[in-house]
């Protein structure tokens, strides 16, 4: 769907990206993720042609970058830009009309954003989070194919936060792309099928959720005799870390080693488990280990 | 094209500034001129003398007078142009499916229809006030409708080029206005006297100003020294090269920059 080659962006003397590639699978929830200043959004707005990138080369559909190609991507970059002396409903209009599509959909998106009682209302009375939802039904306008959202819950509350996370997932499920960076991790572990994590401008690792995971399970065990249960775990092939936790132990291991198996190796060598657990290393725990 | 200026439209249809200041320049022209007919009608002899309503001179006498308040015009665009940097839907606009190059035609689109507006302003003041005269014919004289559109374009042109170059509305205004109503009077004169006899002309809005000179003719005149002025065809080429040079270094600016 969206294909980065070697894409590099230098602001004077700070490289905001380095040789980024990756690509984007047709259907997925994409989520580019970083601390800040990392290039998430440098990265975007090149792809949107509001930045000029210095070296490498994008495409979108598989095809060169072309205007048209634009209208089928429904954006949200940082900030929610609109004419602040016009209305919702005007600011659509005007959205509608560069996109080259018809005025019928502006109800729906804005409904849609809990936006339409204040639909005639000045852009430059509006909250925050009313800005926001404005740029997320401008961007849903025409029901684009790929959806390109920066922050996408910047300004909102609780509820406007899950309401969100709901609307991209269900507009995953009816077969959108979504390309989201966010800082908020948990909100892109709960709706991303692949995530790309970026630094510094550089890609540190870009793949599947469970790829970019997949290694890191984590088991956490303990033992009435914890001494005894220590031994056996050290003396295990494929034991990559093992420390103490709660009164147990949290051990990983190189290839993924099952529950099961290590339940059975500790019940043969004569330790009886009072306690196993399957720990997912968090999306947070994996960023840190990443970017730190 | 139609298409970009149908979406031009639509981002001012219901902008109070864009019809305050387009009324106020379709209202200012006329009482400007009308209080200068009044002055006139003070002294038979001098209004005889200059026979200024009279066509053809009618024509010249309202683009001279009209065009003090072509800065009007220019603040226009200069607030539709920081307005979309401000509010950052430049950014909007490319990101919704505009390429760059159809922003920027937009906007030579949106300055071309201005300039149309501020000649056809002048041209119904000076059919007003020169039948009113009763003197002359108005199909005389009236290659100076050319002239007139060149001189709004040209005075757009500084507009268009401080409006894409700075980034603040307040900035950009007030660089314009201190530069339309006093500086390049003072450089111009500066280089008339210090440097060379007309070479002032040589200046972006001043080519235009000399090539409309109205009654500042006979200041000219007296002022050369002897020295022969530019001609009307030469400024009128000097303005369009102002025109075409500022037109190309905002189009550069706008399709090369990061927005």
């Amino acid at each position: 769907m969206l294909s980065l080659h070697q894409l590099s962006k230098r602001y004077g003397p700070v490289q905001a990206l380095k040789g980024v590639s990756f690509d984007v699978p047709a259907g997925s929830v994409f989520g580019v993720l970083g601390p800040n200043g990392s290039g998430k959004t440098t990265l975007l707005g090149i792809v949107m042609d509001v930045l000029k990138a210095d070296a490498g080369t994008y495409a979108w559909f598989g095809q060169q970058p072309h205007h048209s190609l634009r209208r089928r991507i429904g954006a949200l970059l940082e900030t929610p830009n609109f004419y602040h002396y016009y209305s919702a409903i005007r600011n659509l209009q005007i959205a509608a009309a560069i996109k080259q599509r018809g005025h019928d959909d502006i109800e729906r998106v804005l409904k849609l954003c809990g936006l339409w009682e204040r639909k005639d209302s000045k852009f430059s009375t509006y909250s925050l989070g009313m800005k926001q939802r404005l740029a997320i039904a401008s961007a849903l306008l025409g029901n684009p194919e790929v959806l390109l959202l920066d922050e996408p819950t910047n300004g909102l509350d609780p509820a406007g936060i899950a309401e969100i996370r709901e609307l991209i997932r269900e507009l995953g499920r009816q077969g959108t792309t979504v390309i989201m960076a966010s800082h908020l991790l948990d909100e892109v572990e709960k709706v991303c099928t692949h995530v790309a994590i970026l630094k510094k401008g550089v890609l540190l690792t870009s793949g599947h959720v469970d790829e970019v995971l997949a290694s890191e399970d984590m088991l956490e065990v303990s033992a009435v005799d914890n001494a005894t249960l220590e031994k056996v775990l050290s003396a295990m092939a494929g034991l990559r870390s093992i420390r103490r936790h709660n009164g147990g132990f949290q051990v990983v291991f190189e290839n993924g080693f099952s529950a099961e198996a290590l339940n059975k190796h500790c019940f043969e060598q004569g330790v009886t488990l009072n306690y196993l657990a399957l720990r997912r290393k968090s999306l947070e725990a994996r960023f840190i280990e990443l970017t730190n | 094209m139609t298409e970009l200026l149908k979406i031009e439209w639509l981002k001012v249809k219901a902008y109070r500034t864009f019809w305050l200041l387009s009324g106020l320049f379709l209202a200012i022209v006329p009482l400007i001129l009308w209080s200068y007919e009044l002055i006139l009608k003070n002294s038979k002899q001098i209004a005889a003398f200059l026979g200024a309503f009279s066509f053809p001179k009618a024509w010249e006498t309202s683009a001279w007078i009209g065009s003090a308040m072509y800065p009007i015009m220019g603040i226009l665009l200069i607030i539709f142009l920081t307005n979309e940097n401000n509010f950052r839907t430049i950014r909007q606009n490319i990101i919704d499916g505009w390429s760059r190059d159809q922003y920027i035609l937009a906007k030579f689109g949106v300055m071309i229809t201005m300039a149309l507006y501020m000649t056809l302003v002048i041209v119904a003041s000076a059919l007003f006030f020169g039948l009113r005269s009763g003197q002359g014919d108005p199909t005389d004289g009236m290659g100076m409708i050319w002239l007139i559109f060149v001189q709004a374009m040209d005075y757009l042109a500084v507009a268009l080029f401080l409006g894409v170059f700075m980034k603040r509305a307040g900035v950009a205004i007030a660089i314009y206005v201190m530069y339309a109503y006093v500086f390049e009077f003072f450089i111009s004169r500066l280089i008339d006297f210090k440097v060379k006899a007309h070479m002032g002309a040589l200046l972006p809005l001043e080519c235009t100003d000399r090539m409309i000179p109205g009654e500042t003719k006979l200041v000219n005149e007296l002022a050369s020294q002897g020295v022969k002025p530019f001609g009307q065809s030469t400024l009128q080429m000097i303005a369009i090269g102002y025109i075409l040079l500022f037109c190309f270094l905002a189009y550069r600016r706008l399709k090369r920059s990061d927005l």
